[in-house]
């Protein structure tokens, strides 16, 4: 591991994590661990009190046994992470309820780029619309405005791309495809 | 002694609370709230959520009612330093992060700032209801009537609500939120604010938040006026500037005085003149 | 300028906290192992509502505060707060623990008998110095006394009202609950409350809001054993001992959802010898979950927001003295207001 200090790279990506959510659409750098970015946010997230799903192939086994979280089903999860981007997870995921908006998901999807779709995006933490490229389509779109209808109930949605750039939608978030 | 004084696991679920705190604006997220070796009701709130979201490249301002040099604002300034070695700074403009008492800067923030506030009430409801339980339930309905009742009353009987601080607001048309004991005059700042605004209660437990670019409104009757606190014709004694929140002092020659109550926004105004 | 003028803090508060050593340290002829060995009780309290079992510790913190007590559990909690958590230790059965002291005040006799131990209960207070002479009984032992709970008769023959168990048990310093607050969450918070504010919430029950005058049905004072899963032989393992105080209150009897009719009970514990707070304790405990049947729903103690809020000394303590801060923001805005209304008013009394 030579000498990286995973609280420092913490202290890092929660800083990309929290402007990411705090301005949805802009994008920010993720730096890895064990060259892995998705690891790299699960070490971030992960603790003792958080539940967690994941989807995909890399190896988590270290991450968990670091951070010590529970690994629990998609309906139950705290955080759901995907390699890819499925919007099952997504219709599946918790979104809390009235008194608890706050015990809901957030989703974390690897992609391979943002240059997928053009959409346009307004609500809190953007300065009224923004155009941005986002990895996910119409069906996508409509699914997770869908789940987000009833705000405060809903799901965040981070999505990292190959490069280590992040970017995400928030639950008041709209998107509107272009 | 670790970064930050806490441990990972405590930044850690005060960052799940910072993050849902700013994808929910207005909500108010329990925490577990750690104890510090700075008293509760002294800024631990505050103080939690600034050595949570911390990092080396982040340059610190702390102030307390207006001013870096506040006996307070030392103390907490000291102990971060003691326990992250970050550079800080006097200037509104060139801190990455600002914890402040009771106000907000004059020099407007940016993108990519943090203003994290220090709360003693998070809870807009606690005039009102005094359950937390039902306080919660109020919120899940966004029953905000007792609210307007009470602002009725008061303007029936004073002509205006006689809240002088802490004026509620309604957050993004769906919270209504406690934005700690600012005065009126900086209420409109957290309208539209670019930077993001973090609320930490920590002998209360909750961190809430106010994302950049987000509608912020006083809760007010249509007809009424927002009445902000006004120093019309004063002036600040030290720097000449007019127009701000002042502070209104009386001095052993039984005079009257007003100064910029922004020590650090008056510094500045003193240098330009001086230049 | 004086008050407003704090620039220049820095000094004052230096010079301050000078002041304050040389208040404290002057005369100082004690160290922390003699208030450690003397002072037991002073040293229990700190423990306790300190949420951190160190004796050395919290000598070392009663030192530092120079004698104030609440102050030297801050020291405690602030240090607790840097202290990672290792893991959770076996539940301890107050049924386990080496007594040094037991009285149930609701049976005249009792298995395992009446222990009085160390007590100042018959302490005639002058302040005048005596020597007390020890009897020694004949047949005095000096084995360990382990006894079961005195109630526990009436347990067995189903006469106590029982409070379903948590599923899942709290951890109040990790996730703090809203309301409505699990029972482990509400122990856990009385556990570590403020003495004398959980006295005087239970002293409200007992005197007139409320109607609890309890019995004391056990109290026990001893040392338990604390175990722990070793992390990896997977062996259960002692790693300690504690001092500890438990009490079961027991107060009216209720109708109970099923039909039945049954006594209902409360339980306190806590770190150290401290009888009145686990005393008081117990009866908080009763009163939150049995509503007073006399004067309704009215009570003081019987709210849960009322104790879960209002017994943390840290918490009550820290925001007292908060309101030495200085507030000339907030008082310039609240004086503003007052204006508006003052001439609102008085175009009002023209018309």
């Amino acid at each position: 591991m030579n000498n990286m200090d995973l609280e420092q790279l913490n202290r890092q990506n929660f800083k990309s994590l929290s402007d990411a959510l705090a301005m949805p659409g802009k994008i920010t750098k993720i730096k890895s661990v064990f060259d892995s970015h998705l690891l790299a946010v699960a070490n971030l997230l992960f603790f003792n009190e958080v539940t967690y799903y994941y989807s995909g192939d890399e190896d988590i086994t270290l991450i968990e046994a670091i951070t010590n979280p529970k690994i629990t089903t998609i309906q139950e999860a705290d955080y759901i992470l995907s390699d890819v981007i499925d919007t099952r997870l997504i219709l599946e995921a918790k979104k809390g309820d009235y008194l608890n908006p706050d015990f809901s998901a957030t989703l974390i999807f690897k992609c391979e780029d943002f240059n997928s779709y053009s959409h346009l995006l307004s609500g809190p933490g953007i300065d009224g619309k923004k155009e941005v490229n986002l990895p996910c389509n119409k069906k996508f779109i409509d699914v997770l405005m869908k789940k987000n209808s009833d705000y405060p109930l809903g799901v965040e949605i981070f999505f990292i791309n190959s490069i280590g750039e992040l970017i995400a939608l928030s639950r008041t978030t709209k998107v509107e495809v272009r | 002694m670790r970064y930050g004084f806490l441990d990972e696991d405590a930044k850690k679920e005060i960052r799940r609370a910072t993050l849902k705190a700013i994808a929910i604006p207005g909500y108010q997220v329990s925490f577990a709230s750690r104890e510090l070796p700075i008293a509760r009701g002294w800024g631990t709130g505050g103080l939690q959520v600034t050595l949570a979201i911390i990092n080396e490249e982040d340059c610190l301002k702390v102030i307390d009612q207006g001013c870096d040099g506040s006996v307070n604002a030392v103390n907490i300034r000291n102990f971060i330093v003691s326990v992250t070695d970050n550079q800080t700074t006097l200037d509104t403009v060139c801190a990455d992060i600002i914890q402040s008492r009771h106000r907000i800067p004059e020099e407007p923030m940016r993108e990519g700032q943090t203003l994290v506030l220090q709360v003693p009430y998070p809870e807009v409801l606690t005039n009102v209801e005094a359950d937390s339980y039902k306080q919660k339930v109020m919120h899940a309905n966004s029953d905000y009537a007792k609210l307007w009742v009470l602002l009725y009353e008061d303007t029936a009987q004073f002509g205006d609500s006689r809240i002088g601080h802490r004026y509620p607001v309604m957050v993004h048309d769906r919270y209504a939120m406690d934005p700690s004991p600012i005065p009126k005059y900086d209420t409109k700042k957290l309208n539209n604010n670019k930077a993001l605004i973090l609320l930490g209660a920590g002998r209360e437990k909750k961190i809430y938040a106010i994302p950049p670019y987000t509608k912020v409104e006083p809760l007010k009757f249509e007809d009424r006026e927002f009445k902000v606190e006004s120093f019309a014709n004063k002036k600040c004694a030290r720097c000449g500037a007019s127009g701000v929140f002042m502070d209104e002092v009386h001095t052993n020659e039984g005079e009257v005085k007003f100064y910029c109550n922004d020590t650090a926004y008056c510094d500045k105004q003193l240098e330009k003149g001086a230049r | 300028m004086g008050f407003v003028a704090i620039k220049g803090g820095e000094e004052a508060i230096k010079n301050s906290l000078a002041f304050y050593e040389e208040e404290i340290n002057l005369n100082q002829k004690i160290d922390a192992f003699a208030i450690e060995n003397s002072l037991r009780y002073g040293v229990d309290k700190v423990i306790s509502e300190g949420s951190l079992y160190s004796k050395k510790l919290s000598a070392q913190a009663i030192l530092k505060a120079g004698g104030d007590l609440l102050n030297a559990s801050f020291f405690l909690r602030a240090h607790r707060s840097s202290c990672a958590r290792a893991g959770i230790a076996k539940t301890i059965h107050t049924d386990e623990m080496r007594v040094v002291r037991r009285i149930s005040s609701a049976f005249k006799d009792i298995k395992g008998g009446q222990i009085l131990g160390p007590s100042g209960d018959y302490e005639v207070k002058l302040i005048l110095t005596k020597t007390i002479d020890k009897t020694v009984w004949d047949d005095y032992k000096n084995d360990d006394i382990f006894v079961e709970s005195a109630l526990k008769p009436l347990r067995d023959a189903n006469m106590i009202k029982t409070l379903p168990k948590d599923e899942h048990i709290s951890d109040i310093t990790r996730v703090f609950p809203s309301a409505p607050y699990p029972r482990s969450a509400v122990m856990q918070i009385m556990a570590r409350g403020e003495s004398g504010s959980m006295l005087a919430f239970a002293y409200t029950s007992m005197r007139g809001y409320g109607d609890v005058h309890p019995t004391i049905g056990d109290l026990r004072l001893g040392r338990s054993e604390v175990k722990f899963t070793h992390p990896f032989t997977k062996n259960e393992v002692k790693i300690g001992e504690i001092d500890i105080t438990a009490c079961e209150a027991a107060a009216t009897f209720e109708k109970q959802s099923d039909g039945s009719t049954k006594l209902t009970t409360g339980f306190g514990c806590c770190f150290g010898f401290n009888e009145t707070k686990a005393i008081s304790m117990s009866i908080l405990d009763t009163t939150l979950y049995n509503k007073s049947h006399t004067i309704g729903q009215g009570g003081i103690a019987d709210n849960f927001e009322m104790i879960v809020h209002h017994i943390d000394g840290i918490e009550s303590q820290g925001f007292t003295n908060h309101y030495k801060l200085p507030h000339y923001v907030t008082f310039q805005a609240d004086l503003q207001v007052y204006e508006n209304a003052k001439k609102y008013l008085s175009i009002g009394e023209k018309k």
